[in-house]
């Protein structure tokens, strides 16, 4: 039976290593928050989030395929390595997108796939960057002249520490609630409950946070800081905002695509276009070409074995 | 005013202190050129050593307070303009100094013609940097208000530049030396550095405030 949960426990390492700088990059990156601290907030709010709010996602991805319980434990793999697999080739990959692809693509060889489930995770993977572009925007306009009004520089640095601080344990506690159901999604009813499953799913994503998050964390918030402090916390707050709402929908989404929709939002606000040709790029890749190659590779797992 | 943290009132006093020093480095400059261009050499004298005295103190006071910013007070990337600053501010009681050494050292003779003027150049420059002094001092409490004496600095600082160019063209004009003309030319633009650089200190203010605004 353990042999079953190792993809997961892979999985979410990855996740947790990946995606925590999607939360905590910038503030790391400028030095607002140590990262030793932020990793262990991190990993607290993501079990947290898991625990508490990771229900509907788990629900969802363990009705996407009716398959067995092995067919689910290779399609995490496939979705594993295929992340593995990008990430070396420098290629964007999301968690969300992967998983997904793995199960639809043993699914549709084996006639088991749920379509009314897969078309609303679809049509939240679309509105994921659009939502939090909304949400930027709005934030930031509603916030930006409040904060404007604070003329004592003191304060002013004051606040954006505490801000990065509760928006980072928000942004973790969102994306356990969110992300864990890539992790363990597919074996609920299978071989885990809902319960299991967000408590440990919860925990290979706050391992993989503790271990092995350092680098992505500074590569991804020196990015996304050639915002300054404020704008940067927004597009935080935005893309923590979003992933949150979809996981009380039940839909895994993929942070990174979130925190972009997030940064063009916050920009839009400033009067900036941040957007790009190779972003949008990224994004259309994203929802095609990470799901088509995770299924493709979890397809080939499938016959080997 | 409880999200004010004790590193960084430490770090404001001493930044606050360090500009004062600079001030008084200043003052004392002042109360040389007068006493050197009324030939009180005696009170000059004594000013003279009171520059480099306060000079020092206030080199030590940069120091303290940078070693000091580099404890964590304050947001990183404000941590560096705050140091950009302190050594833009720290040139200014330099420059001063340099001009009182040189003064003292070459002894040079000033035609009656332009010493009013020199003086009347001296207080300007000192002026600029007091409304240099004042902008700092508010940066960190009311920035709007810093904006005020930022604009304060540049308008010191152009009626500096106009005294200190109809200065050479007085100069010009005499019938001295020329060797005498290029050395007292010297001292006339090494006084207008001291408001220059205050103008300098206070668009790093603006920078730093600018930077902010969201």
């Amino acid at each position: 039976m353990l042999w079953y949960i190792l993809p997961s426990l892979a999985l979410g390492w990855g996740l947790g290593a990946n995606d925590s700088a999607n939360v905590f990059g910038p503030s790391v990156a400028n030095g607002i928050v140590p990262y030793r601290w932020a990793i262990i907030i991190a990993a607290i709010f993501i079990v947290i989030g898991s625990v508490l709010g990771g229900a509907a996602g788990l629900q969802t991805i363990g009705s996407l395929s009716s398959g067995s319980l092995f067919e689910a434990a290779i399609s995490i793999l496939g979705g594993a390595i295929s992340v593995a697999i990008m990430t070396y080739f420098g290629l964007p990959v999301s968690t969300s997108q992967a998983v997904v692809g793995g199960i639809v693509g043993i699914g549709l060889l084996k006639g088991s796939v749920n379509w009314a489930v897969l078309l609303k995770i679809v049509i939240c993977w679309v509105t994921t960057p659009l939502g939090a572009m909304g949400i930027g925007f709005l934030l930031y306009k509603i916030v930006a002249p409040w904060f404007s009004r604070i003329k004592s520089l003191k304060l002013q640095d004051r606040i954006i520490t505490a801000a990065a601080w509760f928006i980072g344990a928000y942004g973790a506690f969102a994306l356990g609630a969110n992300n864990v159901a890539n992790v363990t999604g597919a074996l609920v009813g299978k071989l885990l409950n809902v319960q299991q499953a967000a408590l440990i799913g919860g925990l290979s994503i706050a391992i993989g946070t503790l271990t092995f998050s350092k680098r992505v964390m500074l590569t991804v918030g020196k990015r996304i800081i050639e915002l300054d402090h404020f704008s940067s916390l927004i597009s935080i707050f935005a893309e923590s905002i979003t992933v949150w709402v979809y996981s009380i929908i039940g839909v895994p989404v993929s942070t990174s695509q979130a925190v972009v929709g997030g940064v063009l939002g916050a920009g839009l606000a400033r009067g900036t276009s941040l957007a790009n040709r190779g972003m949008l790029y990224r994004i259309f890749f994203g929802w095609i070409g990470t799901p088509v190659i995770a299924g493709l590779v979890a397809l080939g797992l499938y016959l080997v074995f | 005013m409880i999200f004010i943290g004790k590193k960084e009132e430490k770090i404001i006093n001493k930044f606050k202190e360090h500009l004062q020093t600079v001030g008084k480095t200043l003052d004392a400059f002042e109360e040389f050129m007068r006493a050197y261009l009324d030939d009180n050499c005696e009170e000059a004298d004594k000013c003279c050593e009171k520059v480099m005295n306060l000079e020092s103190e206030a080199d030590a006071l940069r120091r303290e307070t940078e070693t000091l910013m580099y404890s964590g007070a304050f947001l990183p990337n404000f941590r560096g303009d705050l140091l950009g600053l302190i050594e833009a501010v720290d040139r200014i009681a330099d420059r001063a100094e340099t001009v009182v050494r040189i003064v003292s050292l070459q002894q040079p003779d000033i035609p009656k013609e332009i010493r009013e003027d020199m003086k009347r150049q001296v207080k300007l420059s000192v002026e600029t940097f007091k409304e240099l002094k004042a902008s700092v001092e508010y940066m960190f409490e009311d920035m709007d208000k810093a904006g005020v004496y930022i604009k304060r600095t540049e308008e010191k600082e152009h009626e500096e530049d106009t005294i200190e160019w109809d200065m050479m063209k007085k100069l010009f004009s005499l019938d001295i030396d020329r060797a005498q003309k290029l050395e007292i030319k010297e001292i006339i633009t090494l006084i207008g550095d001291v408001a220059d650089l205050a103008e300098d200190a206070s668009d790093r203010v603006e920078i730093t405030i600018l930077k902010r605004r969201v």
